[in-house]
């Protein structure tokens, strides 16, 4: 048998692990935020009657979507920015690329959720003296986002793991803190496992959270 | 009677290929109740959305106290969607729908309240306050809170009713109301119509229920094919219709 298993410098480095979630925590959150409002205009604009306008939101789903995160972490912030001359901190690249992308794949899936809604309800709305616009947020949008809840709730998750790779810029989330107290005190078992544990844990709490607010919204 | 409220000229509607109406020409008067009847899928409910314009007729006119709505549109040379003046179209005909369409995501009252708190401008208290009214008169004030999908089919369909009710129209256009509910549940839908035709309200029916066209009908008439056939009094046509295909319809509904 290998080495003998110590936790001891884990429990040590809890400030540390604190801070790390902590940042993984406000990666997450304010990426995601970010990209439930931006996927929600480009989704609509993936139902815009006008071709041009339709056009570039499906450039941009296509091409964020196929793109892989970590090459997209690394372009951003080694290449676009140098060749633009814009200045970003790692912590700015990283929320960007995650929203960005993230954004591509919660277009899609409100749009389905805009496209399962029966017709026959804008008709009603419309029928009532409601504008579009009224028809569109009072009545399908309420219920899309219904229908969308479950997917979205999936991609949180899936934004919580993926805030990992942006370790690689640099930022001192959970990932980039455990690797660097596990090399600190040659410990790499120990902090990784404590790591996943914590990835877990997060991402259970997530879940339950989303079946809590689906069920407050059925009907 | 002898006012008229809606007047339509010539109205052509085609989806794609298919040429669904094919020049209707219709007047009513106000207090005055028409009732439609002729074979599925021959134009009859395409008919009552062009009335509202929630479907657009590619030609003709939609006359309502007095002013064109086609003629407005093309004036303004805007989309009819996009077009302000519907508003005022829409708000004041009602229309319900074979399928109810309540809006799942709300309860009945708020169902109720949407359209008067959006388009009328009314405070939620005041909106509150007559959907409650509206409620009332059909007899569901017990359900308020309840959502469509734990109503029965002439629950929803009564709902869906106070809904366009609320908005005070002048004119209101039935869509085969009944022919999605249960047959035990059908009575209550045509009582609340019935009770609305007693009132005096002006209202185009589109139905298969003979019973209440002859009981409530001031005109009968016949479509199909996407034109007008026939037009009577109710007790004329089912009594002696004159057309062929009337006599043919007739004979296949009332076996």
């Amino acid at each position: 048998m290998g080495i003998q298993l110590d936790f001891g410098p884990v429990i040590d480095s809890a400030s540390f692990i604190a801070q790390g979630l902590g940042m993984t925590l406000y990666v997450t959150i304010v990426a995601m935020a970010l990209a439930l409002t931006l996927g929600l205009v480009v989704g609509m604009l993936r139902l815009v009657k006008f071709v041009p306008i339709r056009m570039m939101a499906t450039i941009y789903v296509d091409f964020f979507r196929g793109l892989p995160q970590l090459a997209f972490l690394i372009w951003l912030y080694f290449g676009i920015t140098l060749a633009l001359g814009i200045h970003l901190s790692p912590l700015q690249a990283a929320i960007a690329c995650l929203c960005i992308q993230e954004a591509a794949c919660l277009a899609e899936i409100y749009r389905a959720g805009i496209e399962a809604i029966p017709k026959e309800q804008t008709q009603a709305a419309l029928s009532l003296g409601l504008t579009p616009v009224q028809a569109f947020k009072d009545v399908v949008l309420p219920q899309a986002l219904r229908i969308a809840m479950p997917a979205i709730g999936n991609d949180f998750i899936g934004m919580l793991k993926g805030s990992s790779l942006v370790s690689i810029l640099g930022v001192w989330e959970l990932m980039r803190v455990s690797q660097g107290r596990a090399n600190y005190f040659f410990r790499p078992f120990e902090f990784l496992t404590t790591a996943a544990i914590i990835y877990i844990v997060l991402a259970l709490g997530l879940e339950r959270a989303f079946a809590f607010v689906e069920k407050r919204f059925k009907f | 009677m002898g006012q008229e409220i809606l007047r339509l000229v010539d109205i052509h509607k085609s989806f794609g290929h298919l040429h669904v109406l094919k020049g209707v020409n219709l007047t009513v008067e106000r207090g005055e109740v028409v009732v439609i009847i002729g074979p599925s899928g021959k134009g009859k409910s395409t008919l009552l959305k062009c009335i509202n314009l929630i479907e657009v007729p590619e030609a003709g006119q939609v006359v309502f106290l007095g002013k064109d709505y086609m003629q407005n549109a093309k004036q303004r040379g805007v989309s009819l969607r996009a077009n302000p003046d519907l508003r005022f179209l829409r708000t004041h005909i009602g229309i319900v729908f074979q399928q109810f369409n309540l809006f799942p995501h709300k309860s009945a009252l708020h169902n109720v309240m949407l359209a008067p708190m959006r388009v009328l401008g009314m405070s939620k208290q005041e909106a509150k306050e007559k959907s409650l009214e509206a409620l009332e008169r059909i007899g569901l004030l017990d359900k308020i809170d309840a959502f469509p999908s734990t109503l029965s089919g002439g629950q929803q369909q009564r709902v869906a009713i106070a809904r366009a009710l609320v908005m005070q129209p002048q004119l209101m256009l039935f869509d085969e109301v009944t022919s999605a509910l249960d047959p035990e549940l059908v009575g209550e839908v045509v009582e609340e119509i019935e009770r609305l035709a007693d009132s005096g309200m002006t209202m185009i029916v589109v139905t298969h229920e003979m019973g209440f066209a002859k009981e409530c009908g001031d005109r009968m008439i016949f479509m199909d094919e996407g034109v007008i056939v026939e037009e009577a009094t109710p007790e004329e046509m089912l009594r002696d219709p004159k057309e062929p295909r009337t006599k043919e319809f007739l004979r296949r509904i009332l076996i």
